[in-house]
């Protein structure tokens, strides 16, 4: 509510309004005056008539610019310049870090998935790594590597030390070689672990007792392994 | 193989890593009477007459 105290009604009388002193006389007496004078500017707060100066309101155009209301999402930063991100993509855009992971090719799907959903920036990925029998071999000579650079080179040399002192600079545990992962890596989803486990995979030959077909055969569990599937009360027994 | 055990009510097999081992248990089931062939009408064209469903 705004109380306006006027010691003169001259400004009141050079405006039209319906609070007109020639349609609503103004009373002479200074204190009646300044009651008159609140009553109008309840009155005008009220109604809207802008028979007072008024305070600027606010437009369109000014509340798109206007800031927004203070709350948890809008917190003032000390810095207005850096609008407010996530620590991780902040972190990653300004100071990115190369980290070496081995992904399985079926798990890197689902890993994409899962860092696109937390924003965070897909994995690069550099090559698939090939069995450790199909890995090619160093001739007695030696093959021409790095753009023509031996691998015995002073360049290889650096360029494998920068490597291995960025895995480790962050004070992160080093990346495991891949020559030292021994044990069997299985595939997921149901049943894939019994699909390729070693205890099946010894399994070649099957004695089918009641079936469409009786006898030995030999197969893989793979093709066998749907058979189940439809099969009620099926009683499965391994040696 | 897959037809051999699918959709049959009851079916058996067991797996071996050896073929003999294989043998032995399918002829000593055999022997016992506890080997049969579940047939549906129209099996035979698929996996053949009954007389050579059982080894």
């Amino acid at each position: 509510m705004a109380v306006c105290l006027f010691s003169d009604f001259s400004d009141l009388n050079s405006t039209v309004s319906p609070f007109h002193p020639k349609t609503w006389p103004l009373p002479k007496d200074h204190k009646v005056g300044l009651l008159f004078a609140s009553l109008l500017s309840v009155l005008t707060t009220l109604i809207g008539t802008p028979y007072f100066p008024k305070l600027p309101r606010q437009t369109a155009a000014a509340t798109a610019t206007s800031p927004l209301p203070l709350n948890f999402c809008t917190k003032p930063n000390n810095s207005q310049t850096n609008p407010p991100t996530l620590n991780t993509t902040s972190r990653f855009n300004a100071n990115p870090q190369l980290l070496a992971v081995y992904v399985e090719r079926d798990h890197l799907a689902n890993i994409q998935n899962a860092l696109c959903h937390f924003g965070l920036p897909p994995l690069l990925v550099l090559e698939d790594m090939p069995n450790d029998s199909a890995s090619p071999q160093l001739g007695s000579q030696g093959d021409m590597d790095l753009d023509g650079q031996s691998p015995q080179s002073s360049k290889y040399l650096e360029l494998t030390e920068s490597f291995s002192a960025l895995s480790t600079s962050a004070g992160l545990a080093p990346v495991t070689p891949f020559t030292t992962r021994t044990g069997p890596i299985f595939t997921s989803g149901p049943g894939s672990s019994l699909l390729v486990s070693p205890k099946n995979k010894a399994e070649k030959y099957y004695a089918i007792i009641v079936g469409k077909c009786t006898g030995v055969y030999w197969n893989e569990w793979l093709v066998l392994l749907p058979l189940m599937y439809c099969v009620a009360n099926l009683n499965i027994s391994s040696v | 193989m897959f037809p051999l055990v699918s959709n049959i009510l009851g079916a058996r097999y067991k797996g071996f890593a050896t073929l003999d081992a294989a043998k032995d248990y399918y002829f000593a089931a055999k022997s016992v009477g506890k080997v049969w062939i579940v047939r549906d009408p129209g099996d035979d064209q698929v996996f053949g007459p009954e007389s050579e469903a059982i080894q």
